[in-house]
């Protein structure tokens, strides 16, 4: 384990403590927020079955718009605890997922993409035409607060909240990218046959990977919804899971953490960089072929190096080095 | 030596109107290092591929402690506690050289779906899984395998064959089927790997050779299958089959 490595989980935490902080009460922190959480879950989906898996599916926003679905239904159509959308809607999303993995399962690469594609595009046009269910155009509307034992849940908790099960995403990604799952992941890509011929089905790898991306998507979409107390067929466009796709690789593909790290800078150029606004997702794509072409590991990986580098050069200008060249200096 | 672990029975298999493999029978015991030898093109690694379900037989059967064996490579290998190594290596080269033997001995902690369930909550609680990582380490060590931490892409070919046996011995198998694993190995490897091979053929476990390297395969093995055009031409006592017009036949010709 690298030095950086050992250290990601705990740097990770204070991180979220930093932000828990700064985003307060503010309403425009606690948006800012809510949409790095949304990035980052969709992009930790991605990570579990297209990074880790070599599976690339990109129907996130039907995964996204199911956790927050299944909030606004549950809200305007039962008097249960909206709490009970979430386990709901992630089932359901795992499901589906599962279904058109099932579906899709002889495809690859390319094809698949495409097909999950199409699905989500169905997905978005079912959204408006099922008035029954969605509400159609116009969504659903949360008719009452959240509550938890007896309690009313604010819309900052809701932000803690959400910001909370990001790390808890990320670090429990991060720990099974290295096991006995992870491994069995992350070698079926590259070599199915030898994961097959050790006893391990790559199908159930790839149907179990698919249903995590798609349970952290309806988490993504539950919060989304709680927060902003509705859910519309646009509030997740497909094209966010495009952006989300190269989350990963502009914060560093080699831990889920970069997926994080990545959400945050895309965030930050979503909201605060106008010029990023104005010329749309072309100056993020240059943005990531930049760091492609130059930091191939990420930011976090370029991050890395920069630490790396700077501790060779201490190590070399110590004093310690300094009196172990003057051992080895020639005589002559 | 007792009752066979491992029996083909008839393996036939065709691609269009060629025939690779041709009423094929034969039986590895328990303990036993069978040498599965001929020329290019005889057939050999698509009788392996055919017993671990890699690719499907026309017809025959493939008998493992007389259970038939069916269904994908993962099945089988699970249900029969087969391992194999490739011809081609396949390892993951993204993956170090310790985490591709780790897929072997991690793969035993797959076996249901349930059992798949509490592996991904066990590897959350424990991602190390310091026992199973231990034994690879151990199975890597004994096949002088070295730079557990470096990438598989940076591993020679021989390396890489070490890395695959290694995976393959994890796995606790009570069947191998080893394709071609000393091409590209030192003097040392092949060592460390005969070593291993014969140790594992002690503790009960049926081994299947191939390899075309005839002066090793003999001097391991206890019996020798002599292929050529996908059939079977000589199965016996590998002194009797070096010296068998059988063999003459198949690598010098009739003349």
């Amino acid at each position: 384990m690298s030095r950086l490595a050992r250290w990601r989980t705990p740097i990770a935490f204070a991180m979220l403590i930093l932000v828990v902080l700064w985003v307060g009460q503010n309403g425009y922190r606690q948006d800012l927020a809510i949409l790095m959480v949304t990035y980052g879950l969709i992009s930790l989906g991605l990570y579990s079955h297209y990074i880790m898996g070599n599976s690339m599916s990109v129907a996130y926003n039907a995964y996204v718009a199911i956790g927050g679905y299944a909030l606004g239904v549950l809200c305007v159509r039962t008097d249960l605890s909206m709490f009970l959308a979430l386990p709901i809607g992630i089932v359901i999303s795992a499901a589906v997922a599962v279904l058109l993995g099932l579906t899709t399962y002889k495809l690859s690469g390319f094809y698949l993409a495409a097909v999950t594609l199409l699905f989500g595009e169905a997905f978005a046009a079912w959204l408006v035409d099922s008035t029954g269910i969605t509400g159609g155009a116009s969504g659903v509307t949360l008719t009452r607060g959240l509550t938890l034992f007896g309690s009313e849940v604010t819309r900052q908790h809701l932000v803690i909240a959400a910001l909370v099960t990001l790390f808890l995403a990320a670090w429990g990604l991060d720990r099974l990218r290295t096991s006995p799952f992870g491994i069995a992941l992350r070698a079926k890509g590259d070599a199915p046959r030898a994961v097959e011929s050790s006893g391990v089905s790559t199908r159930a790898l790839t149907l179990v990977s698919l249903g995590i991306g798609a349970g952290l998507g309806a988490v993504a979409g539950w919060y989304f919804a709680a927060v902003n107390l509705s859910m519309l067929p646009e509030s997740v466009p497909l094209s966010v899971a495009f952006v989300a796709l190269f989350i990963p690789f502009l914060g560093g593909y080699r831990s889920p953490w970069g997926a994080v790290v990545g959400a945050v800078v895309v965030t930050e150029l979503t909201f605060n960089l106008t010029w990023f606004q104005d010329t749309g997702t072309l100056a993020f794509a240059i943005a990531v072929l930049v760091v492609l072409i130059f930091a191939r590991r990420g930011l976090l990986g370029l991050l890395g190096d920069v630490l790396a580098w700077a501790v060779r050069l201490i190590r070399r200008d110590g004093p310690l080095h300094k009196e172990g060249r003057d051992h080895v200096q020639p005589s002559a | 030596m007792s009752s066979p672990a491992l029996s083909c029975q008839g393996l036939h298999k065709a691609y269009g109107g060629v025939r690779a493999v041709h009423g094929v029978s034969f039986h590895v015991s328990r303990g036993e290092v069978v040498g599965l030898v001929g020329p290019n093109g005889a057939g050999k690694s698509t009788v392996v591929d055919l017993i671990s379900g890699e690719q499907p037989a026309d017809t025959g059967t493939v008998k493992v402690a007389d259970r038939v064996l069916s269904g994908t490579a993962a099945r089988r290998a699970k249900r029969a506690k087969l391992a194999r190594t490739f011809q081609y290596p396949q390892v993951a080269h993204e993956l170090t050289a310790l985490e591709n033997v780790l897929i072997g001995a991690y793969a035993t902690t797959f076996s249901g779906p349930l059992s798949f369930a509490s592996t991904i909550v066990r590897g959350l609680v424990d991602p190390r899984a310091e026992r199973l990582r231990r034994r690879a380490e151990e199975m890597a060590g004994s096949l002088s395998l070295s730079d557990l931490d470096r990438p598989a892409s940076e591993l020679t070919l021989g390396q890489l064959r070490l890395l695959e046996a290694a995976r393959a011995l994890s796995q606790d198998p009570e069947v191998v089927l080893l394709d071609e694993p000393f091409a590209g190995l030192d003097g040392d490897g092949i060592q460390g790997l005969s070593r291993a091979i014969r140790t594992m053929a002690d503790a009960g476990c049926a081994v299947l050779l191939v390899d075309h390297n005839i002066d090793i395969v003999v001097s391991l093995v206890d019996r020798v299958v002599l292929m050529a055009d996908g059939e079977v031409r000589f199965d016996g006592d590998p002194a009797e089959c070096m010296a068998s017009e059988e063999m003459k036949e198949v690598y010098f010709g009739d003349d």
